[in-house]
């Protein structure tokens, strides 16, 4: 379910450095945690959350060039924010989770390799590890049943994400955070579904969107869930990363959804 | 009320982006962190909270398609409805929503029993799923007061203000897309591939 919320190829040269430095801020940080197995987690979702909540909390920003595993040969710039510990650790929690997803779907037994630090993660997130534990396991139960219900399964999904997006739940924009959180976590659901009704079909899977929506609903439901996500935008004191925002949540997530459309 | 604009610190009309960053410095300045739970510095964040909001929101009300300005936490639903017939569960309910606390009014909603759920009931609960997140809820729910209390002009306003909100991020994608090619920015495509052979997806790999 990772890798829709990305930046547009259409964003500014400045946007697409800063947004670069930031991922592999992110990868860094993720290095530095959790290894090897931190780095393979990476995604462009949790960029995102980085990139927001940093602003945000105007979190210094810690600037570096290093070589890495990924790029041995040349030097790149990253920068890291404190918030991106917390981001890390939100990362391994998604992808353990994503693991036990797939391996469920593919009926395959790939290593957890992010099981050691679920416990540590577990303990200091409750809130978070609680409401995505809760909510994936409804979504499960919806699939096993094979009931047709993607905007029921999407709010689950929405709603976990959306405690995930709150770092710190006294925050006055803590409700802004969840509400934009839950609209990219129902966009991400809703489009994965939509994304994989073809392969699905071919392997008579089960798939929440069921034979009956076709493009026009599945975009009218999108719409709805992105307006959700941006509605609550312009409330926030962001100042310092608003265009890469805007250019994700207006253009950069709609991008796969064409692609979608053209491999048909 | 004080001047918002005095309380963090600006002259009258400042910009949006001045009021941002301002908001954000004084933010830090009064962070528990820093002040360590000091009880003047809490009600002083809470003064600039409401300033911050006092400001944004009326400046949201003239372009934006947040709900913040249509109902206004302070008194928006007061005004039209007379609180004498209203059980305690709905009073805490609206108190919650003033608060921005929205599962908390969602939760005491739910204790009400079916039977006693009026035109009122459906509009706090979809008012409280909007902000949260759950816009279908919410448009159930304001379809089922509008059908309970049918010319409630709140009710109408709010349902105007859902729909207001799709057409409002059409119109602004519209504005993004001219000119765009549609594609994605692939960052770093050997993590990609890397990523595609151990997979940490859900289901897409």
């Amino acid at each position: 379910m990772f890798g829709y919320v990305v930046l547009s190829s259409s964003a500014s040269k400045e946007d697409k450095r800063k947004y670069r430095q930031a991922y592999c801020g992110l990868c860094h940080t993720l290095k530095a945690r959790y290894g090897k197995a931190g780095m393979t987690s990476l995604s462009y979702d949790m960029t995102f959350l980085s990139l927001l909540l940093s602003d945000l909390e105007d979190s210094p920003v810690t600037k570096g060039k290093e070589r890495c595993p990924v790029h041995p040969f040349v030097e790149h710039e990253f920068f890291t924010t404190p918030v991106m510990e917390y981001c890390s650790d939100m990362q391994i929690l998604l992808s353990h989770y994503a693991l036990l997803d797939y391996n469920a779907d593919e009926k395959k037994g790939k290593e957890d390799k992010f099981s050691p630090f679920m416990e540590r993660i577990v303990s200091t997130y409750p809130r978070q590890s609680e409401a995505l534990a809760r909510s994936l396991s409804a979504i499960w139960e919806n699939e096993k049943r094979g009931e047709l219900c993607p905007e029921k399964n999407a709010l689950l999904f929405g709603e976990a994400l959306g405690e995930i997006f709150i770092k710190d739940s006294l925050s006055h924009f803590a409700p802004d955070l969840r509400k934009m959180g839950c609209g990219i976590g129902r966009f991400v659901y809703l489009i994965d579904a939509w994304d994989d009704r073809r392969k699905d079909e071919r392997k008579g899977a089960y798939n929440p969107l069921g034979k009956d929506i076709g493009e026009k609903e599945i975009r009218e439901m999108l719409v709805d869930a992105a307006s959700c996500a941006t509605s609550e935008l312009d409330h926030m004191p962001l100042d310092d990363y608003v265009s890469i925002f805007e250019d994700i949540l207006y253009r950069g997530i709609w991008s796969r959804f064409k692609a979608g459309k053209e491999r048909k | 009320m004080n001047d918002p604009y005095e309380t963090l610190g600006l002259r009258q009309g400042a910009s949006e982006e001045e009021v941002k960053k301002a908001y954000k410095a004084l933010a830090k300045k009064y962070h528990p962190d820093v002040t360590g739970n000091d009880p003047a510095a809490a009600k002083k964040m809470q003064e600039i909270n409401s300033a911050y909001d006092a400001i944004i929101n009326h400046k949201a009300d003239s372009y934006s398609s947040s709900f913040h300005s249509s109902y206004s936490y302070g008194g928006g639903y007061r005004e039209s409805y007379s609180q004498e017939e209203e059980s305690n569960e709905m009073k805490a309910a609206a108190s919650y929503i003033n608060a921005r606390h929205f599962s908390e009014a969602l939760h005491v909603l739910s204790t009400v029993p079916y039977e006693k759920r009026n035109g009122r009931w459906y509009y706090l609960s979809a008012v409280a799923k909007a902000y949260s997140g759950d816009t279908n809820g919410a448009y159930s729910d304001i379809s089922s007061a509008i059908g309970k209390e049918p010319g409630n002009p709140q009710y109408q306003a709010f349902l105007d203000r859902l729909n207001g909100s799709r057409n409002f991020y059409r119109q602004r994608q519209n504005d993004y897309y001219q000119g765009s090619s549609g594609g994605f920015f692939s960052c770093c495509l050997p993590l990609l591939l890397m990523n595609m052979f151990c997979p940490g997806y859900f289901c897409i790999c």
